[in-house]
């Protein structure tokens, strides 16, 4: 039985971030199923499966979140709290990615049991290595309940 | 008694009230005796007759009756001389002997006359003691008792004079009072007043005081009280004076009206306000700092009721006052006091005042104005919360500069770092898209930088506060907004009667310019769009409002749509600093901004406060 794809989920608010991700990842995880959504309303709505999301199809449960936290409608932090205490959700490796370094933003974040914090490089060279890093901690070498490692 | 006097004459001898011995001038031998004489002796007349003469008399004193008689004899004249007499008990009985020669029956006979004066030495006695008595009275009063001559001779002075005087007992009686008691300049004086009295043509005081010079040099102070002393036929004899030493009284009174007067002074002039209320709910005193207050002289507003002095608050006063006395224990307060000078702050200390019996029976408060002080306190409360504001927006600022500009930097390092690979690999088109979106993140980031400038300057103190008359501000602000628009396809509505802002025009215009063209950039898909402007009174104070019937806005986000960087609405062109700029604008105005949706698709109701002209600033005022 072939293994279905990856399925790593983007929520930003910033358009060119968000493709600038799935740019990086395209190289550092090929054949991965990459999904974006636009805020933290539309995160749960996804992971919910409510609404758009509701048939399976659309809503394939993530390997990996990548998380923004200043998005409109519902924070990063709001949607962290909310797939932290769904039992069905909260084994799904969150990964904060912001452009903020502020300890009160750190803080809160882990607060909300987010899985990594990391920060947004500007230097190109170092963001595409951070997302190259992250694919293969994550999606390679962290044991998940979800599904079997493949090695 | 062949010898005795018989009828008549013995009835008159008998009668005699005295005492009558007849004797025989040569043998001394008494011949008769009257019924007087044999009481005297307490003899029978019978034994009496035949005694010796000087068998009457006691024995030690022979001598000088013998001589008596025989200077009666020789002399031929009476002799009236005091002796004793000794009765038959052998008791000595004073008595006054009137002795006469005289030819009786043929023979010389001695008549011996004895009056007896043993009551008259008793009442001698009784005056003796009574004096005595009166001497010890006069040596117990704590008062010095003086007797001067008609010449001003000391008569008598008791215990306490010579006390007072510092003289030993009895050593300046017989000295003259002025020259050896009074003090040598109102010697002269005094002296001419009592001689005045003394021939009754000055009538003395009955009470004044006067020094006296005592042995030391001192000089001490009396309160005298004088009588003229007169003798049966009502002659000057000379006075009778009692002097109370008030030296101690005196100096503890002159102290104590010199602490008065300058405790009186410290209230007076005390830079604070003093009164005393009676319980009874009048003002008993008020000093001059408190008088310049309530605008009067002090003794106009002395023994009013408190209802007339303080109409407003004289109810309130009354009940403290009265809860202060019976519980007799004081307490601080802090008052607005409506003043005919204005309304003022007042701390005030109220205090029980007790009467010599510790009974309560008014109150002292001691007060000062506070007003300044408040208004100072008020206005640093105020500073501090504004510097908290200012803090807590330049903590965001300094956020959203440092984190949310790496937004666009992010995105112009990120595609440039795309675009060298897609050059390396001639791709030319793709390459095209990367420069697409450089470009877009450079324009997001000039935009950002010049909204954040304009960010900072709203947050300015306000330069210019004025009464602004609403409606050519809102056309204004429409014109400004609207202007690209083609009127005929939007509905702008602005109600008449809008009520005058005040503020900062410029600043007060951008309010309405933003939330205007907000409304108009989210009723873009409604038809037909349309954007009303409008007032109304919300209890005192005129909300402006600006509604839409765009596409509205969820409950849950009405607060962040203010927040700075926040969008609700990705696709939406904006910085999401409009808001933010127009909310900053309304509160450092003292105003304050909300925004009402029933939710997506019903349109949105921006609503503002802005408080009114401040007192004394109805027209114009510079506020830096």
């Amino acid at each position: 039985m072939a293994e279905s794809p990856r399925v790593i989920l983007i929520a930003e608010d910033d358009l060119d971030h968000a493709e600038l991700i799935r740019e990086c990842l395209r190289e550092s995880a090929p054949g991965a199923d990459v999904r974006h959504v636009y805020d933290g309303e539309a995160a749960l709505t996804y992971l919910q499966r409510r609404g758009e999301y509701e048939e399976q199809e659309r809503s394939p449960r993530p390997d990996l979140i990548l998380l923004d936290l200043r998005m409109p409608k519902i924070d990063g932090l709001d949607v962290l709290k909310a797939v932290k205490s769904d039992d069905d959700l909260l084994s799904i490796p969150i990964v904060v990615l912001s452009t903020s370094d502020a300890e009160t933003d750190i803080r809160r974040a882990f607060r909300c049991y987010a899985n990594s914090y990391l920060v947004k490089p500007l230097n190109f060279a170092n963001f595409s290595g951070l997302i190259e890093d992250l694919a293969n901690y994550w999606l390679k070498r962290n044991a998940s309940p979800d599904r079997d490692l493949g090695f | 008694m062949k010898d005795g006097l018989t009828g008549f004459h013995r009835a008159l001898f008998d009668a005699a009230n005295d005492a009558m011995f007849v004797a025989d001038a040569e043998s001394g031998t008494i011949i008769d005796a009257n019924r007087k004489a044999s009481e005297l002796l307490d003899l029978p007349v019978v034994r009496i007759v035949g005694m010796n003469q000087t068998a009457l008399h006691p024995s030690g004193d022979a001598g000088r009756y013998a001589r008596i008689f025989d200077e009666a004899i020789r002399s031929e004249r009476g002799i009236t001389e005091e002796v004793y007499a000794l009765r038959a008990d052998g008791k000595r009985i004073p008595v006054e002997i009137s002795v006469s020669v005289m030819e009786w029956q043929d023979r010389r006979v001695i008549l011996g006359i004895f009056r007896d004066l043993s009551e008259r030495e008793r009442i001698q006695r009784e005056i003796r003691e009574h004096r005595d008595r009166i001497q010890q009275y006069l040596n117990v009063i704590e008062v010095m008792v003086v007797v001067l001559d008609k010449q001003g001779r000391i008569t008598l002075l008791n215990r306490k004079g010579h006390e007072i005087l510092g003289h030993e007992q009895g050593a300046i009686l017989g000295e003259s009072w002025f020259d050896t008691c009074i003090p040598e300049r109102f010697r002269a004086a005094v002296r001419e007043v009592f001689s005045r009295m003394m021939e009754g043509e000055e009538k003395p005081l009955e009470f004044y005081e006067n020094p006296v010079l005592t042995a030391s040099g001192e000089e001490r102070i009396l309160a005298w009280h004088n009588v003229i002393l007169r003798d049966d036929s009502g002659r000057i004899t000379g006075s009778l004076s009692s002097g109370e030493d008030i030296t101690e009284r005196r100096i503890a009174k002159d102290a104590l009206r010199e602490s008065e007067a300058r405790y009186r002074l410290l209230v007076d002039k005390f830079d604070g306000v003093i009164c005393i209320f009676h319980v009874d709910g009048h003002l008993l005193y008020v000093n001059e700092r408190g008088a310049d207050k309530l605008g009067g002289p002090a003794a106009s507003f002395e023994e009013r009721p408190l209802h007339e002095v303080f109409p407003h608050e004289a109810d309130m006063m009354i009940e403290r006052h009265r809860g202060v006395i019976h519980s007799g224990i004081g307490g601080d307060f802090e008052d607005l006091i409506h003043l005919p000078t204005g309304d003022r702050w007042f701390w005030s200390n109220v205090q029980p005042v007790k009467d010599a019996n510790g009974r309560s029976f008014a109150v002292q408060v001691i007060s000062y104005d506070i007003t300044e002080r408040r208004e100072a306190e008020a206005a640093r409360r105020e500073m501090i919360r504004e510097l908290e504001a200012k803090n807590a927006e330049l903590e965001r600022y300094t956020y959203t500069v440092s984190h949310d500009l790496k937004t666009p930097l992010i995105t112009i390092q990120g595609y440039l770092g795309l675009l060298e690979r897609d050059l390396e690999k001639g791709r030319v088109e793709e390459a095209r898209g990367r420069i697409g979106r450089i470009t877009r993140g450079a324009d997001k980031m000039y935009r950002m930088l010049g909204e954040l400038l304009d960010l900072s300057r709203s947050g300015r103190i306000l330069a210019h506060r004025e009464r602004i008359p609403c409606e050519p501000l809102v056309r204004e602000a429409v014109e400004l907004a609207a202007g690209p628009i083609d009127h005929g396809e939007i509905d702008i509505a602005m109600a008449p009667d809008l009520p005058d802002l005040f503020g900062d025009r410029t600043r007060l215009l951008e309010v309405f310019h933003n939330l205007i063209e907000n409304a108009l950039k989210f009723t873009e898909g409604a038809r037909p769009p349309r954007v009303e402007i409008g007032a109304r009174t919300d209890g005192t104070e005129p909300v402006y409002f600006v509604r839409d019937n765009g596409i509205g806005i969820e409950p849950a986000y009405a607060d962040k749509v203010f927040g700075l960087f926040d969008k609700l609405d990705g696709d939406s062109d904006g910085t999401g600093i409009g808001l933010a700029v127009v909310k900053r604008i309304i509160e450092v105005h003292g105003g304050r901004i909300w925004v009402e949706s029933k939710g997506p698709g019903t349109g949105s109701t921006f609503s503002f406060t802005l408080p009114g002209a401040p007192k004394g600033m109805q027209e114009e005022e510079s506020d830096g």
